[in-house]
């Protein structure tokens, strides 16, 4: 049976306000935009599996290099209040992603400076040897990102 | 500006009941369990990351192939109960993650085979050309699953 999958090829976030979220991503996180486009969300599949009637959804697509999977889908409905509220680890769906980098607690002080609020203070993620090997930070929406060593 | 990440290191799902949505994403998705595992959630960070006082949680990690990433971390934790619930496409969030995959129609007529909910009707994924290059369907959580044969 297997399936024929290559891997992830995205990863769908829905955000109040795509502007925000691009300070976020890009100018923040340093990813780089592949797409921005607008789409008709009333026919095909999409209404199938929205929670509401929306007309038209703002796409904008994130990666950290050319041809890079899986991609950051990022969606915002201009005009339309978005309900939904991100979730902790222990609540049933999608909690976070986790990004890896080199030096996490290089890029938790960074971040920090820049006023991105940690989920925790820095002491929770550093180990008795002094060591971060993961943190968590907030999104502009509230949604958990980690930074992780691996 | 300078590479702050390589990429995505895994994504993380949290369910309800670890087994059953081992029968979707293992035994029907083939993916392969690499890591299995109970871990204590008290101490270190997860107490920050967490809505409710755990004292433990099964975690298993998926991957499509050794050293695939991202892989999926599942979590459950067993004896209590999780709330939350899955989101649409235009809720606050993260709604889904999608799998590449060489034939939509011919997997979807598979899923539909091993008793895989679709979002929707297969006309609702199938373009006028009777093409479908996407699907969405539920995993045993109700959290949305697309497949799509490389456009996004």
């Amino acid at each position: 049976m297997p399936m024929n999958a290559s891997g992830v090829s995205h990863i769908a976030i829905c955000v109040r306000d795509l502007d925000v979220s691009l300070k976020f991503y890009c100018d923040a996180l340093g990813m780089s935009i592949v797409s921005d486009v607008i789409q008709d969300t009333t026919t095909g599949g999409l209404p199938h599996v929205y929670a509401h009637n929306r007309a038209t959804r703002r796409q904008v697509r994130l990666a950290y290099a050319d041809g890079a999977k899986p991609t950051l889908t990022m969606t915002s409905h201009p005009g339309e209040n978005p309900d939904g509220t991100p979730i902790k680890l222990d609540q049933v769906g999608i909690s976070h992603i986790s990004f890896s980098v080199a030096d996490p607690r290089a890029l938790a002080e960074n971040l920090s400076a820049q006023g991105v609020p940690l989920a925790a203070p820095m002491d929770v993620w550093t180990n008795a040897e002094g060591r971060v090997s993961s943190f968590y930070v907030y999104d502009p929406d509230g949604i958990l990102v980690q930074f992780d060593a691996s | 500006m300078a590479m702050i990440s390589s990429g995505v290191s895994h994504i993380a799902v949290c369910v309800r009941d670890l087994d059953e949505s081992l029968k979707f994403y293992r035994d029907i998705l083939g993916m392969t369990v690499t890591v299995d595992r109970v871990q204590d959630t008290s101490t270190g960070g997860l107490p920050h990351v967490y809505a409710h006082d755990r004292s433990t949680r099964r975690q298993a990690i998926l991957s499509y192939g050794d050293g695939a990433v991202p892989t999926l971390v599942m979590t459950s934790h067993p004896g209590d109960d999780a709330d939350g619930g899955a989101i649409k496409l235009d809720q606050v969030g993260i709604s889904h993650i999608s799998f590449s995959v060489t034939d939509v129609r011919a997997l979807a007529d598979e899923l539909i085979a091993a008793g895989v909910e679709l979002a929707g009707p297969m006309d609702g994924f199938t373009n006028a050309n009777g093409e479908v290059s996407s699907i969405f369907v539920y995993d045993p959580d109700g959290i949305l699953v697309q497949f799509d044969s490389g456009g996004g």
